[in-house]
């Protein structure tokens, strides 16, 4: 160090412009300056006169009389200006602005130290192991989800076949709906499109004819058929009216007259004669029934001819919804497939409606509260679309909630926006922070504006990379989904408010109690997650208890963002009612009835501002403590 | 209600800048209690212009003083003024005072150069004014080589030295330094207190602590005494302690040969007395110190003895404070 100019020579000490230490220990007590006391009574002290003092003091420092604080010594000193005089000289205060120049004012200023706190606070998180463990985390969880996402999409979902038309009951190879088509029995492996079969003519007790006779009797023949048909050669057991089998057949017992062996239905009599019990047999004779009063069928065997079985997948989704989207029509829907009009008129209108064929959708100040179908109209529509689309809207809006707005969104500020002030606290700094011109209040508030320049930033990008997956993945005519994008926005917006709401929660609870900080922000994130799960049921929700929460204002953005985003949300869940689909219940958890009021549009306008005043009230809060706290 | 960003208090008007002619510091009454802890007790005080020194032995109130001179705590009772406002209530006065804290806390993350033009940019400055200033002060106090090296890395009198750089970035008009030379190594010591009266030189005013009375003798004259919260003495130091001349003094000198130096040492006119606790030890009683400290010297030339250490056992604050208080008892 130089030696300096202003240096005394003799002392080698630096000479001392305006000294004065002076000490009125004897001075009445006067938390208010009041008038001057009278200065005689009041000892003061004060030492080292230097020259450079002005007059009056140097006169009074005139003696340098050290002196303990003793009160003995006191009639010695002499009396200088009283703290009394001192302090009232101070008030009235005499406010003078300096005047600044356009660039300096006192906006610009603020606006310097909020950088300044805002990039400090930014800095100070990037040293902090807790940071990188949160963000890690969160990103972790995201990815993992939604690789899950990216799996379920990129299955191919098997189609519900909702009228059973698709499947092949009777196992004969044509599926239900062509056979009903061909009017053949769908539970009758024998009776399919193209199918040979019986054709009936007449009950008789005895005839003789040529032709085919099915039933109990005795048949006495000239010529016989001994083929069966294709379908029952090509199964091991025997039917009620199969034909009888001519191999292997066993001779009827001599002495008893109506003997028939049960398995194969037929014994042989004699050359040309055999008995059968409920078979079917062809050929040119006379059949007799055992017993008078028990007839048998008498009719002409029809050969079958080649009909291609048709594929299932003909008969599955094969009568979508026909909905034109217009509300006031309550007459809605087309029979496709011609199942609905194949049947009897009186079966054709069961809705009541007076139109054969139709849907009646029922609609209630401009939401379809019920929708009825006539039989087989629009009952198999391509649910594979539907359930996908479900899928998705289901994935957007209970991960768009739950994963970012209550999990990410609660433990984020939890983790980083509590030790906001506190950690400053425990760890000593603060005052750097405080000693400064800037009021306490401003230093929360920019650390918060710091808290914030890492979160916001951090969760815009996870929901964006999100927002782009379920973009590019998600079900769609086109490349990507673009009319996700407004309610991916009203996720960010919901989180972006609530980790706000959150910190600025969180931070109060640490400046109120920098030693319990930590522990009553966990609690009352059990309690926002409580509200959360309790804000899924319905009737809770609707009960009123968890508008004590942000979770369920948060919740609530989303919420209204996916009323106003997907509007026909609604119609599909009354459509998956109606018509009997899966889906059905997913809808119902995650399109929740907008609520404090019927319409999301003011419910969103309501949350944010709601968000808005919490964050707010609990600033003010915590400065109010803030500013009242001693900083040991 | 909007919050009170301006934080302006209650009844009293606070003006952006302070009044001029207000004492930097003044105390009326103040005490400070921490339940039943007695921390400041009744201190009346104003401080303008000078070095002060702030004497007491560890606990006697000398950081609950500062504390509350620059607004961390609230007196209990009492006023307090900060350049004539009040520093709990009202940040602005801080443009003028520069605070360096006896806590060793820092952001050991930030370099130097960081760490001092962050916190310069809460004084208004702008990102360059508050670099090129930071870089001024670093160099003031002699570490313009070591600006970008992470506080952390820093050695102990470095940091102390951070620290006042930062407390000067503003150009203050009050300064306080509470403990700056605590822990430091010779080397630091000298170079803090030549940076603490260069300062005083400027015309600052300046409050500094320490519990060594040493210390404080090499940078002022101008002392107060806290003892056990309260103000025990204040003035000039050398004229306190020449208020206790007529309590003996000692001087201990280590030499190979006491007994020659005793007698060398006793015809003078202020020494009453010579004594020899241990081998190698001479101890002289005076009621002048000065006066036989002044020939003293002189004396050792001429007896020739040779004397490898001369101290004064009296000469620190315990003894001051015992002769302090035996003179109120």
């Amino acid at each position: 160090m130089m030696p300096h100019d202003d240096t005394d020579p003799t002392t080698g000490l630096p000479r001392i412009p305006a000294p004065a230490v002076s000490a009125s220990p004897e001075s009445p007590p006067s938390t208010e300056p009041a008038a001057p006391s009278d200065p005689s009574a009041i000892p003061a002290v004060s030492m080292s006169p230097e020259p450079t003092l002005p007059p009056s003091v140097s006169a009074a420092l005139a003696q340098p009389t050290p002196t303990s604080s003793t009160p003995d010594s006191s009639a010695s000193l002499t009396p200088v200006q009283t703290i009394s005089q001192m302090a009232a000289s101070v008030v009235p205060e005499a406010v003078s602005r300096p005047v600044k120049s356009l660039a300096d004012t006192v906006w610009t200023k603020i606006d310097r130290k909020a950088t300044a706190v805002a990039e400090f606070t930014i800095k100070q998180y990037r040293t902090r192991k807790s940071t990188w463990v949160v963000g890690g985390i969160s990103t972790m969880v995201i990815l993992l989800v939604l690789t899950f996402y990216v799996d379920r999409m990129a299955d191919v979902e098997p189609s519900i076949d909702q009228d059973g038309d698709g499947a092949d009951w009777d196992g004969d190879g044509y599926p239900a709906g062509q056979e009903w088509k061909y009017g053949t029995s769908d539970s009758d492996e024998s009776q399919f499109p193209g199918s040979p079969y019986f054709e009936y003519e007449g009950l008789y007790t005895e005839i003789t004819a040529n032709g085919t006779f099915r039933g109990t009797g005795n048949f006495q023949y000239n010529w016989v058929n001994t083929s069966v048909p294709p379908h029952q050669e090509a199964r091991s057991w025997m039917n009620w009216n199969d034909h009888v089998v001519f191999v292997d057949m066993v001779d009827c017992p001599e002495n008893n007259d109506n003997w028939v062996p049960w398995d194969a239905g037929v014994c042989r009599v004699d050359e040309d004669e055999i008995r059968i019990r409920g078979r079917t047999v062809t050929g040119n004779g006379t059949f007799t029934s055992f017993e008078s009063w028990e007839q048998f069928e008498f009719g002409s065997w029809i050969d079958g001819h080649e009909v291609e079985p048709e594929p299932r997948s003909k008969y599955i989704d094969e009568d979508g919804i026909d909905w034109d989207g217009d509300l006031n029509n309550p007459n809605q829907g087309f029979d496709d497939d011609g199942d609905c009009l194949s049947l009897p008129i009186a079966e054709q209108d069961q809705n009541g409606d007076g139109i054969p064929c139709n849907v009646l959708y029922i609609v209630e100040n401009g939401t379809i509260i019920d929708i009825i179908p006539d039989k087989n109209v629009d009952e198999d529509p391509d649910d594979a679309v539907f359930l996908k689309e479900v899928a998705h809207r289901s994935f957007i809006s209970i991960f768009g909630r739950v994963g970012f707005l209550f999990i990410l969104g609660i433990f984020i500020p939890l983790f980083l926006a509590t030790g906001l002030i506190r950690d400053e606290f425990e760890s000593g700094t603060l005052y750097y922070l405080l000693c400064k011109p800037i009021a306490r209040a401003e230093v929360f508030a920019y650390r918060l504006l710091g808290f914030l320049g890492l979160a916001w930033p951090f969760l815009i990008l996870l929901i964006l990379a999100t927002s782009l997956v379920t973009g590019f993945f998600g079900p769609g005519e086109s490349l990507f989904r673009f009319s996700d994008i407004a309610m991916w926005t009203g996720v960010a917006v919901a989180v972006c408010l609530t980790v706000l709401a959150y910190a600025a929660i969180f931070a109060t609870f640490g400046i109120i109690s920098p030693k319990y900080g930590m522990f009553l922000s966990l609690i009352y994130a059990i309690y926002e997650f409580m509200m959360m799960f309790l804000g899924l049921f319905q009737g809770v929700r609707q009960s009123g208890i968890s508008l004590l929460s942000v979770s369920f204002w948060g919740s609530e953005i989303v919420n209204s963002t996916a009323w106003l985003v997907w509007d026909d949300s609604a119609q599909m869940s009354e459509q998956a009612e109606a018509f009997g689909w899966l889906g059905e219940v997913a809808l119902g958890a995650v399109w929740l009835d907008p609520f404090p009021t019927a319409y999301p549009l003011v419910n969103l306008i309501l949350s944010v501002t709601v968000l808005l005043g919490a964050t707010l009230l609990f600033i003010w809060i915590g400065q109010a403590f803030f500013k009242r706290r001693e900083i040991d | 209600m909007i919050p009170d960003f301006s934080q302006t208090g209650e009844a009293e008007t606070q003006p952006w800048q302070a009044v001029p002619e207000a004492p930097a510091v003044m105390l009326d009454h103040v005490s400070k209690f921490y339940g039943q802890v007695v921390g400041l007790n009744d201190v009346s005080l104003a401080i303008s212009g000078g070095v002060t020194g702030v004497l007491g032995m560890n606990g006697a109130g000398k950081s609950t003083l500062f504390k509350i001179i620059v607004g961390r705590l609230k007196p209990s009772q009492g006023t307090i003024r900060l350049f004539g406002t009040n520093p709990f209530k009202n940040p602005a006065p801080y443009h003028r005072l520069g605070y360096v804290s006896e806590s060793e806390k820092m952001y050991d993350w930030m370099t130097g150069l960081e760490f001092v033009s962050t916190l310069a940019r809460l004084y208004g400055m702008t990102r360059e004014q508050a670099k090129s200033e930071a870089m001024r002060v670093l160099t003031f106090v002699g570490l313009a080589d070591v600006v970008n090296k992470e506080i952390g890395k820093y050695s102990k009198g470095m940091r102390q030295r951070v620290k006042i750089a930062h407390a000067l970035v503003n150009d203050p008009d009050l300064i306080i330094l509470d403990e700056p030379l605590a822990g430091c190594d010779p080397l630091a010591r000298t170079t803090i207190m030549n940076v603490v009266r260069e300062l005083g030189a400027m015309g600052k005013t300046i409050i500094v602590s320490s519990h060594i009375l040493q210390e404080i003798e090499r940078i002022t004259e101008q002392i107060v005494i806290l003892h056990n919260g309260r103000l025990l003495a204040l003035g000039n130091l050398h004229a306190i302690r020449e208020l206790l001349d007529h309590i003996p003094h000692r001087i201990l000198l280590r030499t190979p040969e006491p007994r020659a130096l005793g007698e060398a040492v006793l015809p003078h006119q202020d020494v009453y007395g010579v004594r020899f606790p241990n081998e190698g030890e001479l101890i002289i009683e005076t009621n002048d110190l000065s006066a036989v400290h002044a020939d003293l010297p002189r004396i050792i030339t001429e007896s020739g003895v040779r004397v490898t250490a001369i101290e004064n056992p009296d000469d620190n604050l315990e003894s001051l404070l015992g002769y302090l208080l035996e003179g109120r008892s």
